[in-house]
């Protein structure tokens, strides 16, 4: 018997939309990460221009951060953690949705600074605000729904039972 | 489809551990790698408004506020108020042009023919971090406009000085 076939059936769509999701976003951070990575001075001026972090902080998080989204996108990728991976995207995603609401709220005249580090002509409006509102729907959506860990851990724990020979009553 | 609370209480608790995981190894690679790396940072860059202006202005003719003031006195000064729409109409310097760095090539050609009037074009932008003026003036510079000068914190120091602004557009 496939770990799968013992799943409720009524929630296969919600699965599939939830590995969908982990897909997409991995992809996604691990993008974003990389081309911080590659421009760590132009992240770091980013950072600094949302005028959030005091100055000795900015250079930490261009640092850590990045590669932060990168961990967390592979995880997503690989089916690696996806609880933590898709806590941690959710929480990324949130710091991200006050940065912009705020920096919107000030009216600073800045660069996202999400998926490029070069100022540009993009400039923080309500789209990246909204687009920032979807992907953290879809990180709690792949917490709240992806079962490939559930079925790992259900898996593990079958393995263990037959080893044990069925010693379901032990502590 | 609905999972049960314990079950998300469960996948909470490993969830917080795993993540708490994920942020130590992002660290550790982030911190290795730009420990090794060519174009690595300094843990503590400086960012200081002050640090921030100089890096902003590198290689760009700074005016002093006095000057700025003089030249404007003469009917020689050409300000070129470099942020968003809105600030400008809320207030401005005399006479000042409003042009945010994307539009600098559709205005190249009036500071040219008003700086060979004999116009010294100054770029301002709000507060001494600010980088508009700044990426403006280099703008023009790349369209051969060498002689526009940066106020660094222009409509601050201005209007603390008590100098006159305009308002509108």
């Amino acid at each position: 018997m496939s770990p799968t076939s013992s799943l409720p059936r009524q929630g296969r769509p919600g699965m599939i939309l939830a590995l969908i999701f982990r897909l997409f976003l991995g992809g996604l951070f691990v993008y974003a990460g990389s081309i911080k990575v590659l421009d760590p001075g132009g992240f770091a001026q980013a950072v600094y221009n949302y005028r959030l972090l005091p100055g000795w902080a900015v250079n930490p998080v261009a640092i850590i951060l990045p590669w932060v989204e990168i961990v967390t996108g592979t995880c997503l990728l690989l089916g690696i953690w996806i609880p933590g991976a898709s806590l941690l995207a959710s929480g990324l995603l949130s710091l991200f949705f006050l940065a912009l609401t705020s920096s919107l709220a000030r009216g600073l005249d800045i660069a996202c600074g999400c998926f490029s580090t070069s100022r540009g002509s993009e400039t923080v409006d309500i789209f990246y605000i909204l687009r920032d509102l979807l992907l953290l729907g879809m990180a709690v959506w792949v917490f709240l729904f992806d079962r490939a860990w559930t079925v790992l851990r259900s898996g593990r724990m079958r393995a263990r039972e037959i080893t044990s020979s069925g010693s379901l009553g032990e502590k | 489809m609905a999972v049960s609370s314990t079950e998300i209480r469960r996948r909470l608790r490993s969830g917080l551990l795993q993540a708490a995981g994920l942020l130590l190894v992002g660290s550790l690679l982030g911190g290795g790698i730009n420990a090794i790396r060519p174009a690595g940072l300094p843990w503590s860059g400086s960012w200081n408004p002050e640090a921030v202006s100089a890096r902003h202005l590198q290689g760009l003719p700074e005016i002093s506020l006095e000057e700025a003031w003089r030249l404007y006195q003469e009917g020689r000064s050409l300000f070129l108020d470099a942020r968003d729409r809105a600030s400008f109409e809320l207030g401005h310097l005399p006479g000042a042009l409003n042009i945010v760095p994307e539009e600098a090539a559709e205005f190249a050609e009036e500071i040219r023919s008003l700086s060979e009037s004999g116009l010294v074009p100054i770029a301002y932008c709000d507060g001494a971090a600010c980088p508009l003026s700044s990426q403006l003036a280099r703008k023009l510079q790349a369209m051969g406009l060498q002689s526009v000068r940066i106020l660094v914190n222009g409509w601050g120091r201005w209007r603390q000085a008590g100098f006159p602004v305009e308002k509108g557009e």
